[in-house]
């Protein structure tokens, strides 16, 4: 006989993974996935994403519930707490089902010397809701634990907005919206619209991109109607406005120089289909780029290889348009990946920029005079936007740096940050280099 | 000691009916070890020799969170005594599949001991469910068999198409 490895346990194995190890929630969740049962799958899910969301919050409510802190090499108990504790605050989960759930989870992992301690730190909590202390208990946390975000990361958001501050970090504890572009080349918005209507899937028009969908209640891109057809691909509102900020005309030569997974790079093509495209990754990148593109029918010349390779054997004349949207802190994006936070280290927005500072200066020379670079982050840290794009004006006369008017959002002094919260869609910062 | 292979359903093979063991020498010995260090392998909580292809009724078992207390049922026979109760079974010859079976509550087990010792003793709860869920094994039968046709198709058809996939690699 098999023994039943519960919910809890792959739940907690979930959290362990991200928290403690660093994986991705992607690479956890699908470990994980193959442990439980279907009818679990959802319920796996939801705890992984929510306790990753929510983590510093439920790891400072269990502070404020332990008479002293779980031992290191306790960590299971700390991560099947963290799961009860999210199943009781944040799910419909029925209390007595939470705790029992989590008991058990003891057994299974072979901490039942544990039973007491998460049967008294789940009842106690659950005898201060019902005596109307959270707020009592929650007055205990620190300003990054309500947050719900590693001190470090807490500290970077209120440096940098300091007036936003408290509509960024709600904002970043929400889950997202499922944003869907809509594929001009073979359909409309409005046609789209009435398509979802027809099969009672609630949707409404994005209010800043042309061709954006939101839908009220987030699937899976297999139900989400002509997807595999190629109609609509999944892509964030203010990543979708990219686009319109890179000032397309056919005939155009346009460098996409870290293309993957390919959205914007569609996205492109999709607007202004008379472009000539090279979109450059890295092969362990690139696939994506691939796969997008010939689910949407779509062509361009994809380059395996980094911006840094392809520079160096390009050949034929220069760029009239060059897309760099560099990898960067991604916590503009915080509320989709709910792991990146616990991904990032304080070292890693001067980290981030010294590589975005690489970037451009490999792909500055492969721009034509009279031509434009637009530059892209989801981070909303100035050390990886505004201060990257300082540096690079003081050392390039050539260069002329500006706002996109196409995208709106917070104009910053030399492009347009869009900030959770604060405008629709992720966070995202534009600039557009004009040569000389 | 090794890892012996373990069967997986719908595999004919599991049907067998195990024989009672006559002899209880090296070969025995020999046999349960190999089972224990393949069920612990696994890892699961019981393990009957039909699901390693030898039609013995041979039985291990270790249900506790230690996974040091190992327990050997040789030619173990069932008496129901009372009530019914219902548990989430896996099985290791079915992999992944977890469903709700309704059981003995409380049974009385009489079995032997590799040495051929004889006992007797009441069992509920997991060890009662075990012991049914592996005596089960020993007559050719799976927990899967107690489930609906339409579920008992289900779980036919994911694990031919998980064997063929595992072949295809």
């Amino acid at each position: 006989m098999a023994s039943k490895p519960g919910l809890q346990v792959a739940a907690a194995q979930v959290l362990r993974d991200v928290i403690d190890q660093g994986r991705s929630l992607d690479q956890a969740l699908s470990t994980a996935e193959r442990r439980v049962r279907p009818a679990d799958l959802g319920a796996l899910r939801e705890i992984g994403y929510g306790g990753c969301r929510h983590y510093d919050f439920l790891d400072g409510l269990l502070g404020a519930l332990l008479e002293r802190p779980i031992r290191r090499k306790d960590r299971m108990v700390h991560f099947i707490l963290v799961a009860g504790l999210y199943q009781v605050r944040f799910m419909r989960t029925p209390d007595h089902a939470a705790v029992n759930q989590a008991v058990a989870a003891l057994g299974a992992t072979r901490q039942g010397w544990a039973r007491g301690l998460v049967n008294g730190v789940l009842r106690g909590y659950l005898r201060c809701r019902d005596e109307g202390d959270l707020a009592a208990l929650e007055s205990r946390l620190d300003p990054a634990q309500r947050a719900s975000l590693p001190p470090h990361v807490h500290h970077w958001i209120e440096a940098a907005w300091p007036d936003h501050r408290d509509v960024i970090v709600a904002a970043l504890a929400e889950r997202p919206p499922l944003t869907l572009r809509v594929n001009a080349r073979k359909t409309t918005r409005e046609d789209y619209l009435a398509l979802l209507a027809g099969r009672e899937i609630g949707a409404e028009p994005t209010t800043e991109s042309a061709l954006g969908v939101v839908l009220r209640d987030p699937v899976g891109v297999d139900a989400i109607p002509m997807f595999a057809e190629g109609w609509v691909s999944v892509q964030d509102e203010s990543a979708q406005l990219c686009t319109g900020a890179m000032a397309l005309s056919p005939g155009q030569r346009v460098l996409d120089g870290c293309a993957a997974p390919g959205g914007k790079t569609c996205a492109m093509l999709e607007c202004e289909p008379g472009i000539l495209l090279d979109a450059v990754d890295l092969e362990e990148r690139s696939g994506a780029i691939h796969e997008n593109l010939e689910r949407l029918g779509l062509s361009a010349t994809v380059h395996d290889i980094g911006l840094g390779a392809f520079a160096d054997g390009m050949e034929g004349p220069p760029f009239d348009r060059i897309l760099l949207d560099v990898p960067c802190s991604g916590t503009g994006v915080m509320r989709r990946h709910p792991d990146i936070r616990h991904r990032r280290a304080p070292g890693d927005p001067a980290r981030f920029a010294d590589q975005q500072r690489a970037l451009l200066e490999v792909a500055w020379p492969l721009l034509a005079a009279g031509g434009s670079l637009l530059y892209a982050t989801c981070s909303i840290l100035p050390d990886e936007n505004d201060r990257v794009i300082a540096d690079f004006i003081e050392n390039h006369p050539d260069a002329t740096a500006g706002a996109p008017a196409e995208v709106s959002g917070l104009a910053t002094q030399y492009g347009r940050q869009r900030l959770p919260g604060l405008h629709p869609g992720d966070g995202f910062y534009y600039c557009r280099l004009g040569k000389l | 000691m090794a890892i012996r292979d373990i069967l997986v359903y719908p595999d004919k093979r599991l049907r067998q009916q195990a024989k009672p063991v006559t002899e209880f020498n090296e070969e025995l010995t020999t046999l349960v070890a190999d089972m224990a260090e393949t069920m612990y392998a696994a890892p699961g909580i019981g393990l009957a020799a039909v699901q390693v292809d030898v039609p013995l009724r041979v039985v291990v078992m270790d249900l506790s969170d230690e996974r040091d207390s190992l327990r050997v049922f040789i030619n173990p026979e069932i008496e129901p005594l009372e009530g019914t109760q219902e548990y989430d079974e896996g099985c290791l010859s079915v992999p992944g599949v977890f469903a709700t079976v309704e059981r003995v509550e409380r049974v009385r087990i009489r079995y032997r001991d590799v040495e051929g010792n004889a006992y007797e003793e009441e069992a509920d709860g997991l060890l009662s469910v075990c012991i049914q869920h592996e005596v089960d094994h020993l007559d050719g039968k799976v927990f899967v068999d107690y489930l609906s046709r339409m579920k008992q198709d289900r779980v036919r058809r994911k694990l031919l198409k998980e064997l063929k996939q595992a072949q295809a690699a």
